[in-house]
């Protein structure tokens, strides 16, 4: 019984350890790194680490160099187990000539329950957007409400049984 | 007694050693992060730096208080001069289609109509916009604004609406007028492409060029006929070489000229034509 109860006891140590010490700033400018190399940059008015979550606000997004987007905040909230990445108030930029310059606001989760999928919920002024993020098949699968606005992004889409939805590889 | 069995429990040796325990474990966690941080983590990110593009190679300054003549190679130029010379005319109405141009204008209380290539007092009407007519006397250029106070009630009206029949209010305004060497282009047309993407790629398409070096060149691949685009000079083939010294070799290059477009007076262009370099300039009126 007292084995069982120091398990716990480190266990729940460890936990709160790796997700309270966890340096969130150094990792998200890893994760800078990493798109970079893609030519995605991202340019943050304000990062802000504490205890289980990382706010970054005033966000630029730059593929190729071009600013294609501008998103108000992102905030990630981890226990681990379980993580929540929101984003809110997605801008296209006016230049683009986009029919929707305001996307709206997205989330993505994680749980532990399905440690391989990533499950995506966008709901924009384009469409509502429900998906899955397969990291094992490295695959993309987002089932798109049918609207009026999707027209122009349909040569892009898939359709079946379903409905309409957009497909890719990572 | 009852605080004293609460101290005696905090100070049991067992507590003290599950005390110890946690802090030890937490910074055993926090030494790993701290040198996983320190070795493999980055301290600042990556940080996208605008570039500044199509700033004017040069800004038009009117020096009134220097006396000193013009310099002589002025006069070789062709300028253009606002009213001033010829403003005994006045420009009354225009009538203006993809394929006539025709102008009323007053000298010496009499009226005329001038369609392209007619002379009034040696100046030759050589093309016109909704609010103004460029004529050229002496290898010269002269532009005259339409005098709105007297054509308000006239043709004009009537007439630029049958020269630019509105189908879409997406149909943009102004135009492009040629100049000699400098090409005129009407800041309304500017602003219009500016903000409509969509609109630009209908009207000319660029295609990029990858080189051995990994930059890349964008070349015109088609003029939409009778688009503003089709006055610019330049041709379908033609490689964009730099814009206002910039050089435009990479994504970021092209798209920072096409943002700042609609705050530039003055545009030289760059561009190759059959393995040969060319300068095109234009005013943004």
């Amino acid at each position: 019984m007292q084995m069982v109860k120091n398990i716990v006891i480190i266990v729940v140590v460890v936990w709160f350890g790796l997700v309270a010490f966890m340096p969130k700033k150094a990792l998200y400018y890893r994760l800078e790194e990493e798109l970079a190399k893609q030519d995605i940059k991202l340019n943050e008015k304000l990062i802000e680490e504490s205890l289980f979550s990382l706010r970054i606000e005033g966000v630029s997004v730059y593929i190729k160099g071009i600013n294609i987007a501008s998103i108000r905040e992102i905030n990630l909230f981890t226990l681990l187990l379980y993580s929540h990445l929101s984003i809110d108030e997605v801008n296209l930029d006016s230049s683009l000539g986009m029919l929707a310059k305001d996307i709206g606001r997205g989330d993505i989760f994680h749980s532990i329950s399905s440690p391989t999928n990533l499950v995506v919920d966008v709901n924009s002024s384009i469409a509502k957007v429900d998906g899955l993020v397969d990291l094992i098949d490295r695959k993309v699968r987002l089932d798109i409400e049918n609207s009026p606005n999707i027209k122009m992004i349909r040569p892009m889409l898939k359709k079946d049984e379903k409905g309409w939805y957009y497909e890719t590889n990572f | 007694m009852k605080r004293g069995g609460i101290m005696k429990q905090i100070f049991k040796p067992q507590t003290i050693k599950y005390i110890w325990m946690v802090l030890l474990t937490a910074l055993i966690i926090k030494v790993i992060w701290f040198i996983i941080a320190l070795v493999f983590l980055p301290t600042s990110g990556i940080e996208h730096i605008e570039e500044q593009g199509g700033k004017p190679l040069y800004y038009r300054v009117k020096l009134s208080p220097n006396k000193a003549p013009p310099p002589p190679v002025t006069k070789k130029k062709q300028t253009v001069v606002i009213g001033g010379d010829i403003k005994d005319i006045k420009l009354l109405a225009i009538y203006n289609s993809s394929d006539t141009t025709i102008v009323t204008v007053e000298f010496g209380g009499k009226t005329r109509v001038l369609s392209r290539g007619d002379k009034v007092k040696g100046f030759a009407l050589q093309s016109a916009t909704k609010d103004w007519a460029i004529f050229l006397k002496q290898r010269k250029t002269y532009k005259i604004t339409l005098d709105k106070s007297k054509s308000s009630d006239r043709m004009i009206t009537t007439s630029t609406k049958v020269a630019t029949p509105k189908t879409k209010s997406t149909k943009p305004e102004g135009e492009i007028v040629d100049g000699g060497k400098l090409k005129i282009i009407d800041k309304s047309l500017i602003e219009h492409f500016a903000s409509n993407l969509n609109e630009v790629n209908k009207n000319i398409g660029v295609r990029t060029i990858k080189g051995a070096d990994g930059k890349i060149g964008f070349g015109i691949s088609f003029i939409r006929r009778g688009s503003p685009f089709a006055k610019l000079g330049v041709r379908r083939g033609d490689i964009i070489k730099s814009v206002n010294g910039k050089k435009i070799d990479s994504y970021n290059a092209a798209f920072g000229v096409y943002k700042n477009i609609a705050n530039i007076t003055n545009l030289t262009m760059v561009i190759e034509r059959n393995k040969e370099e060319m300068e095109l300039e234009y005013e943004v009126n």
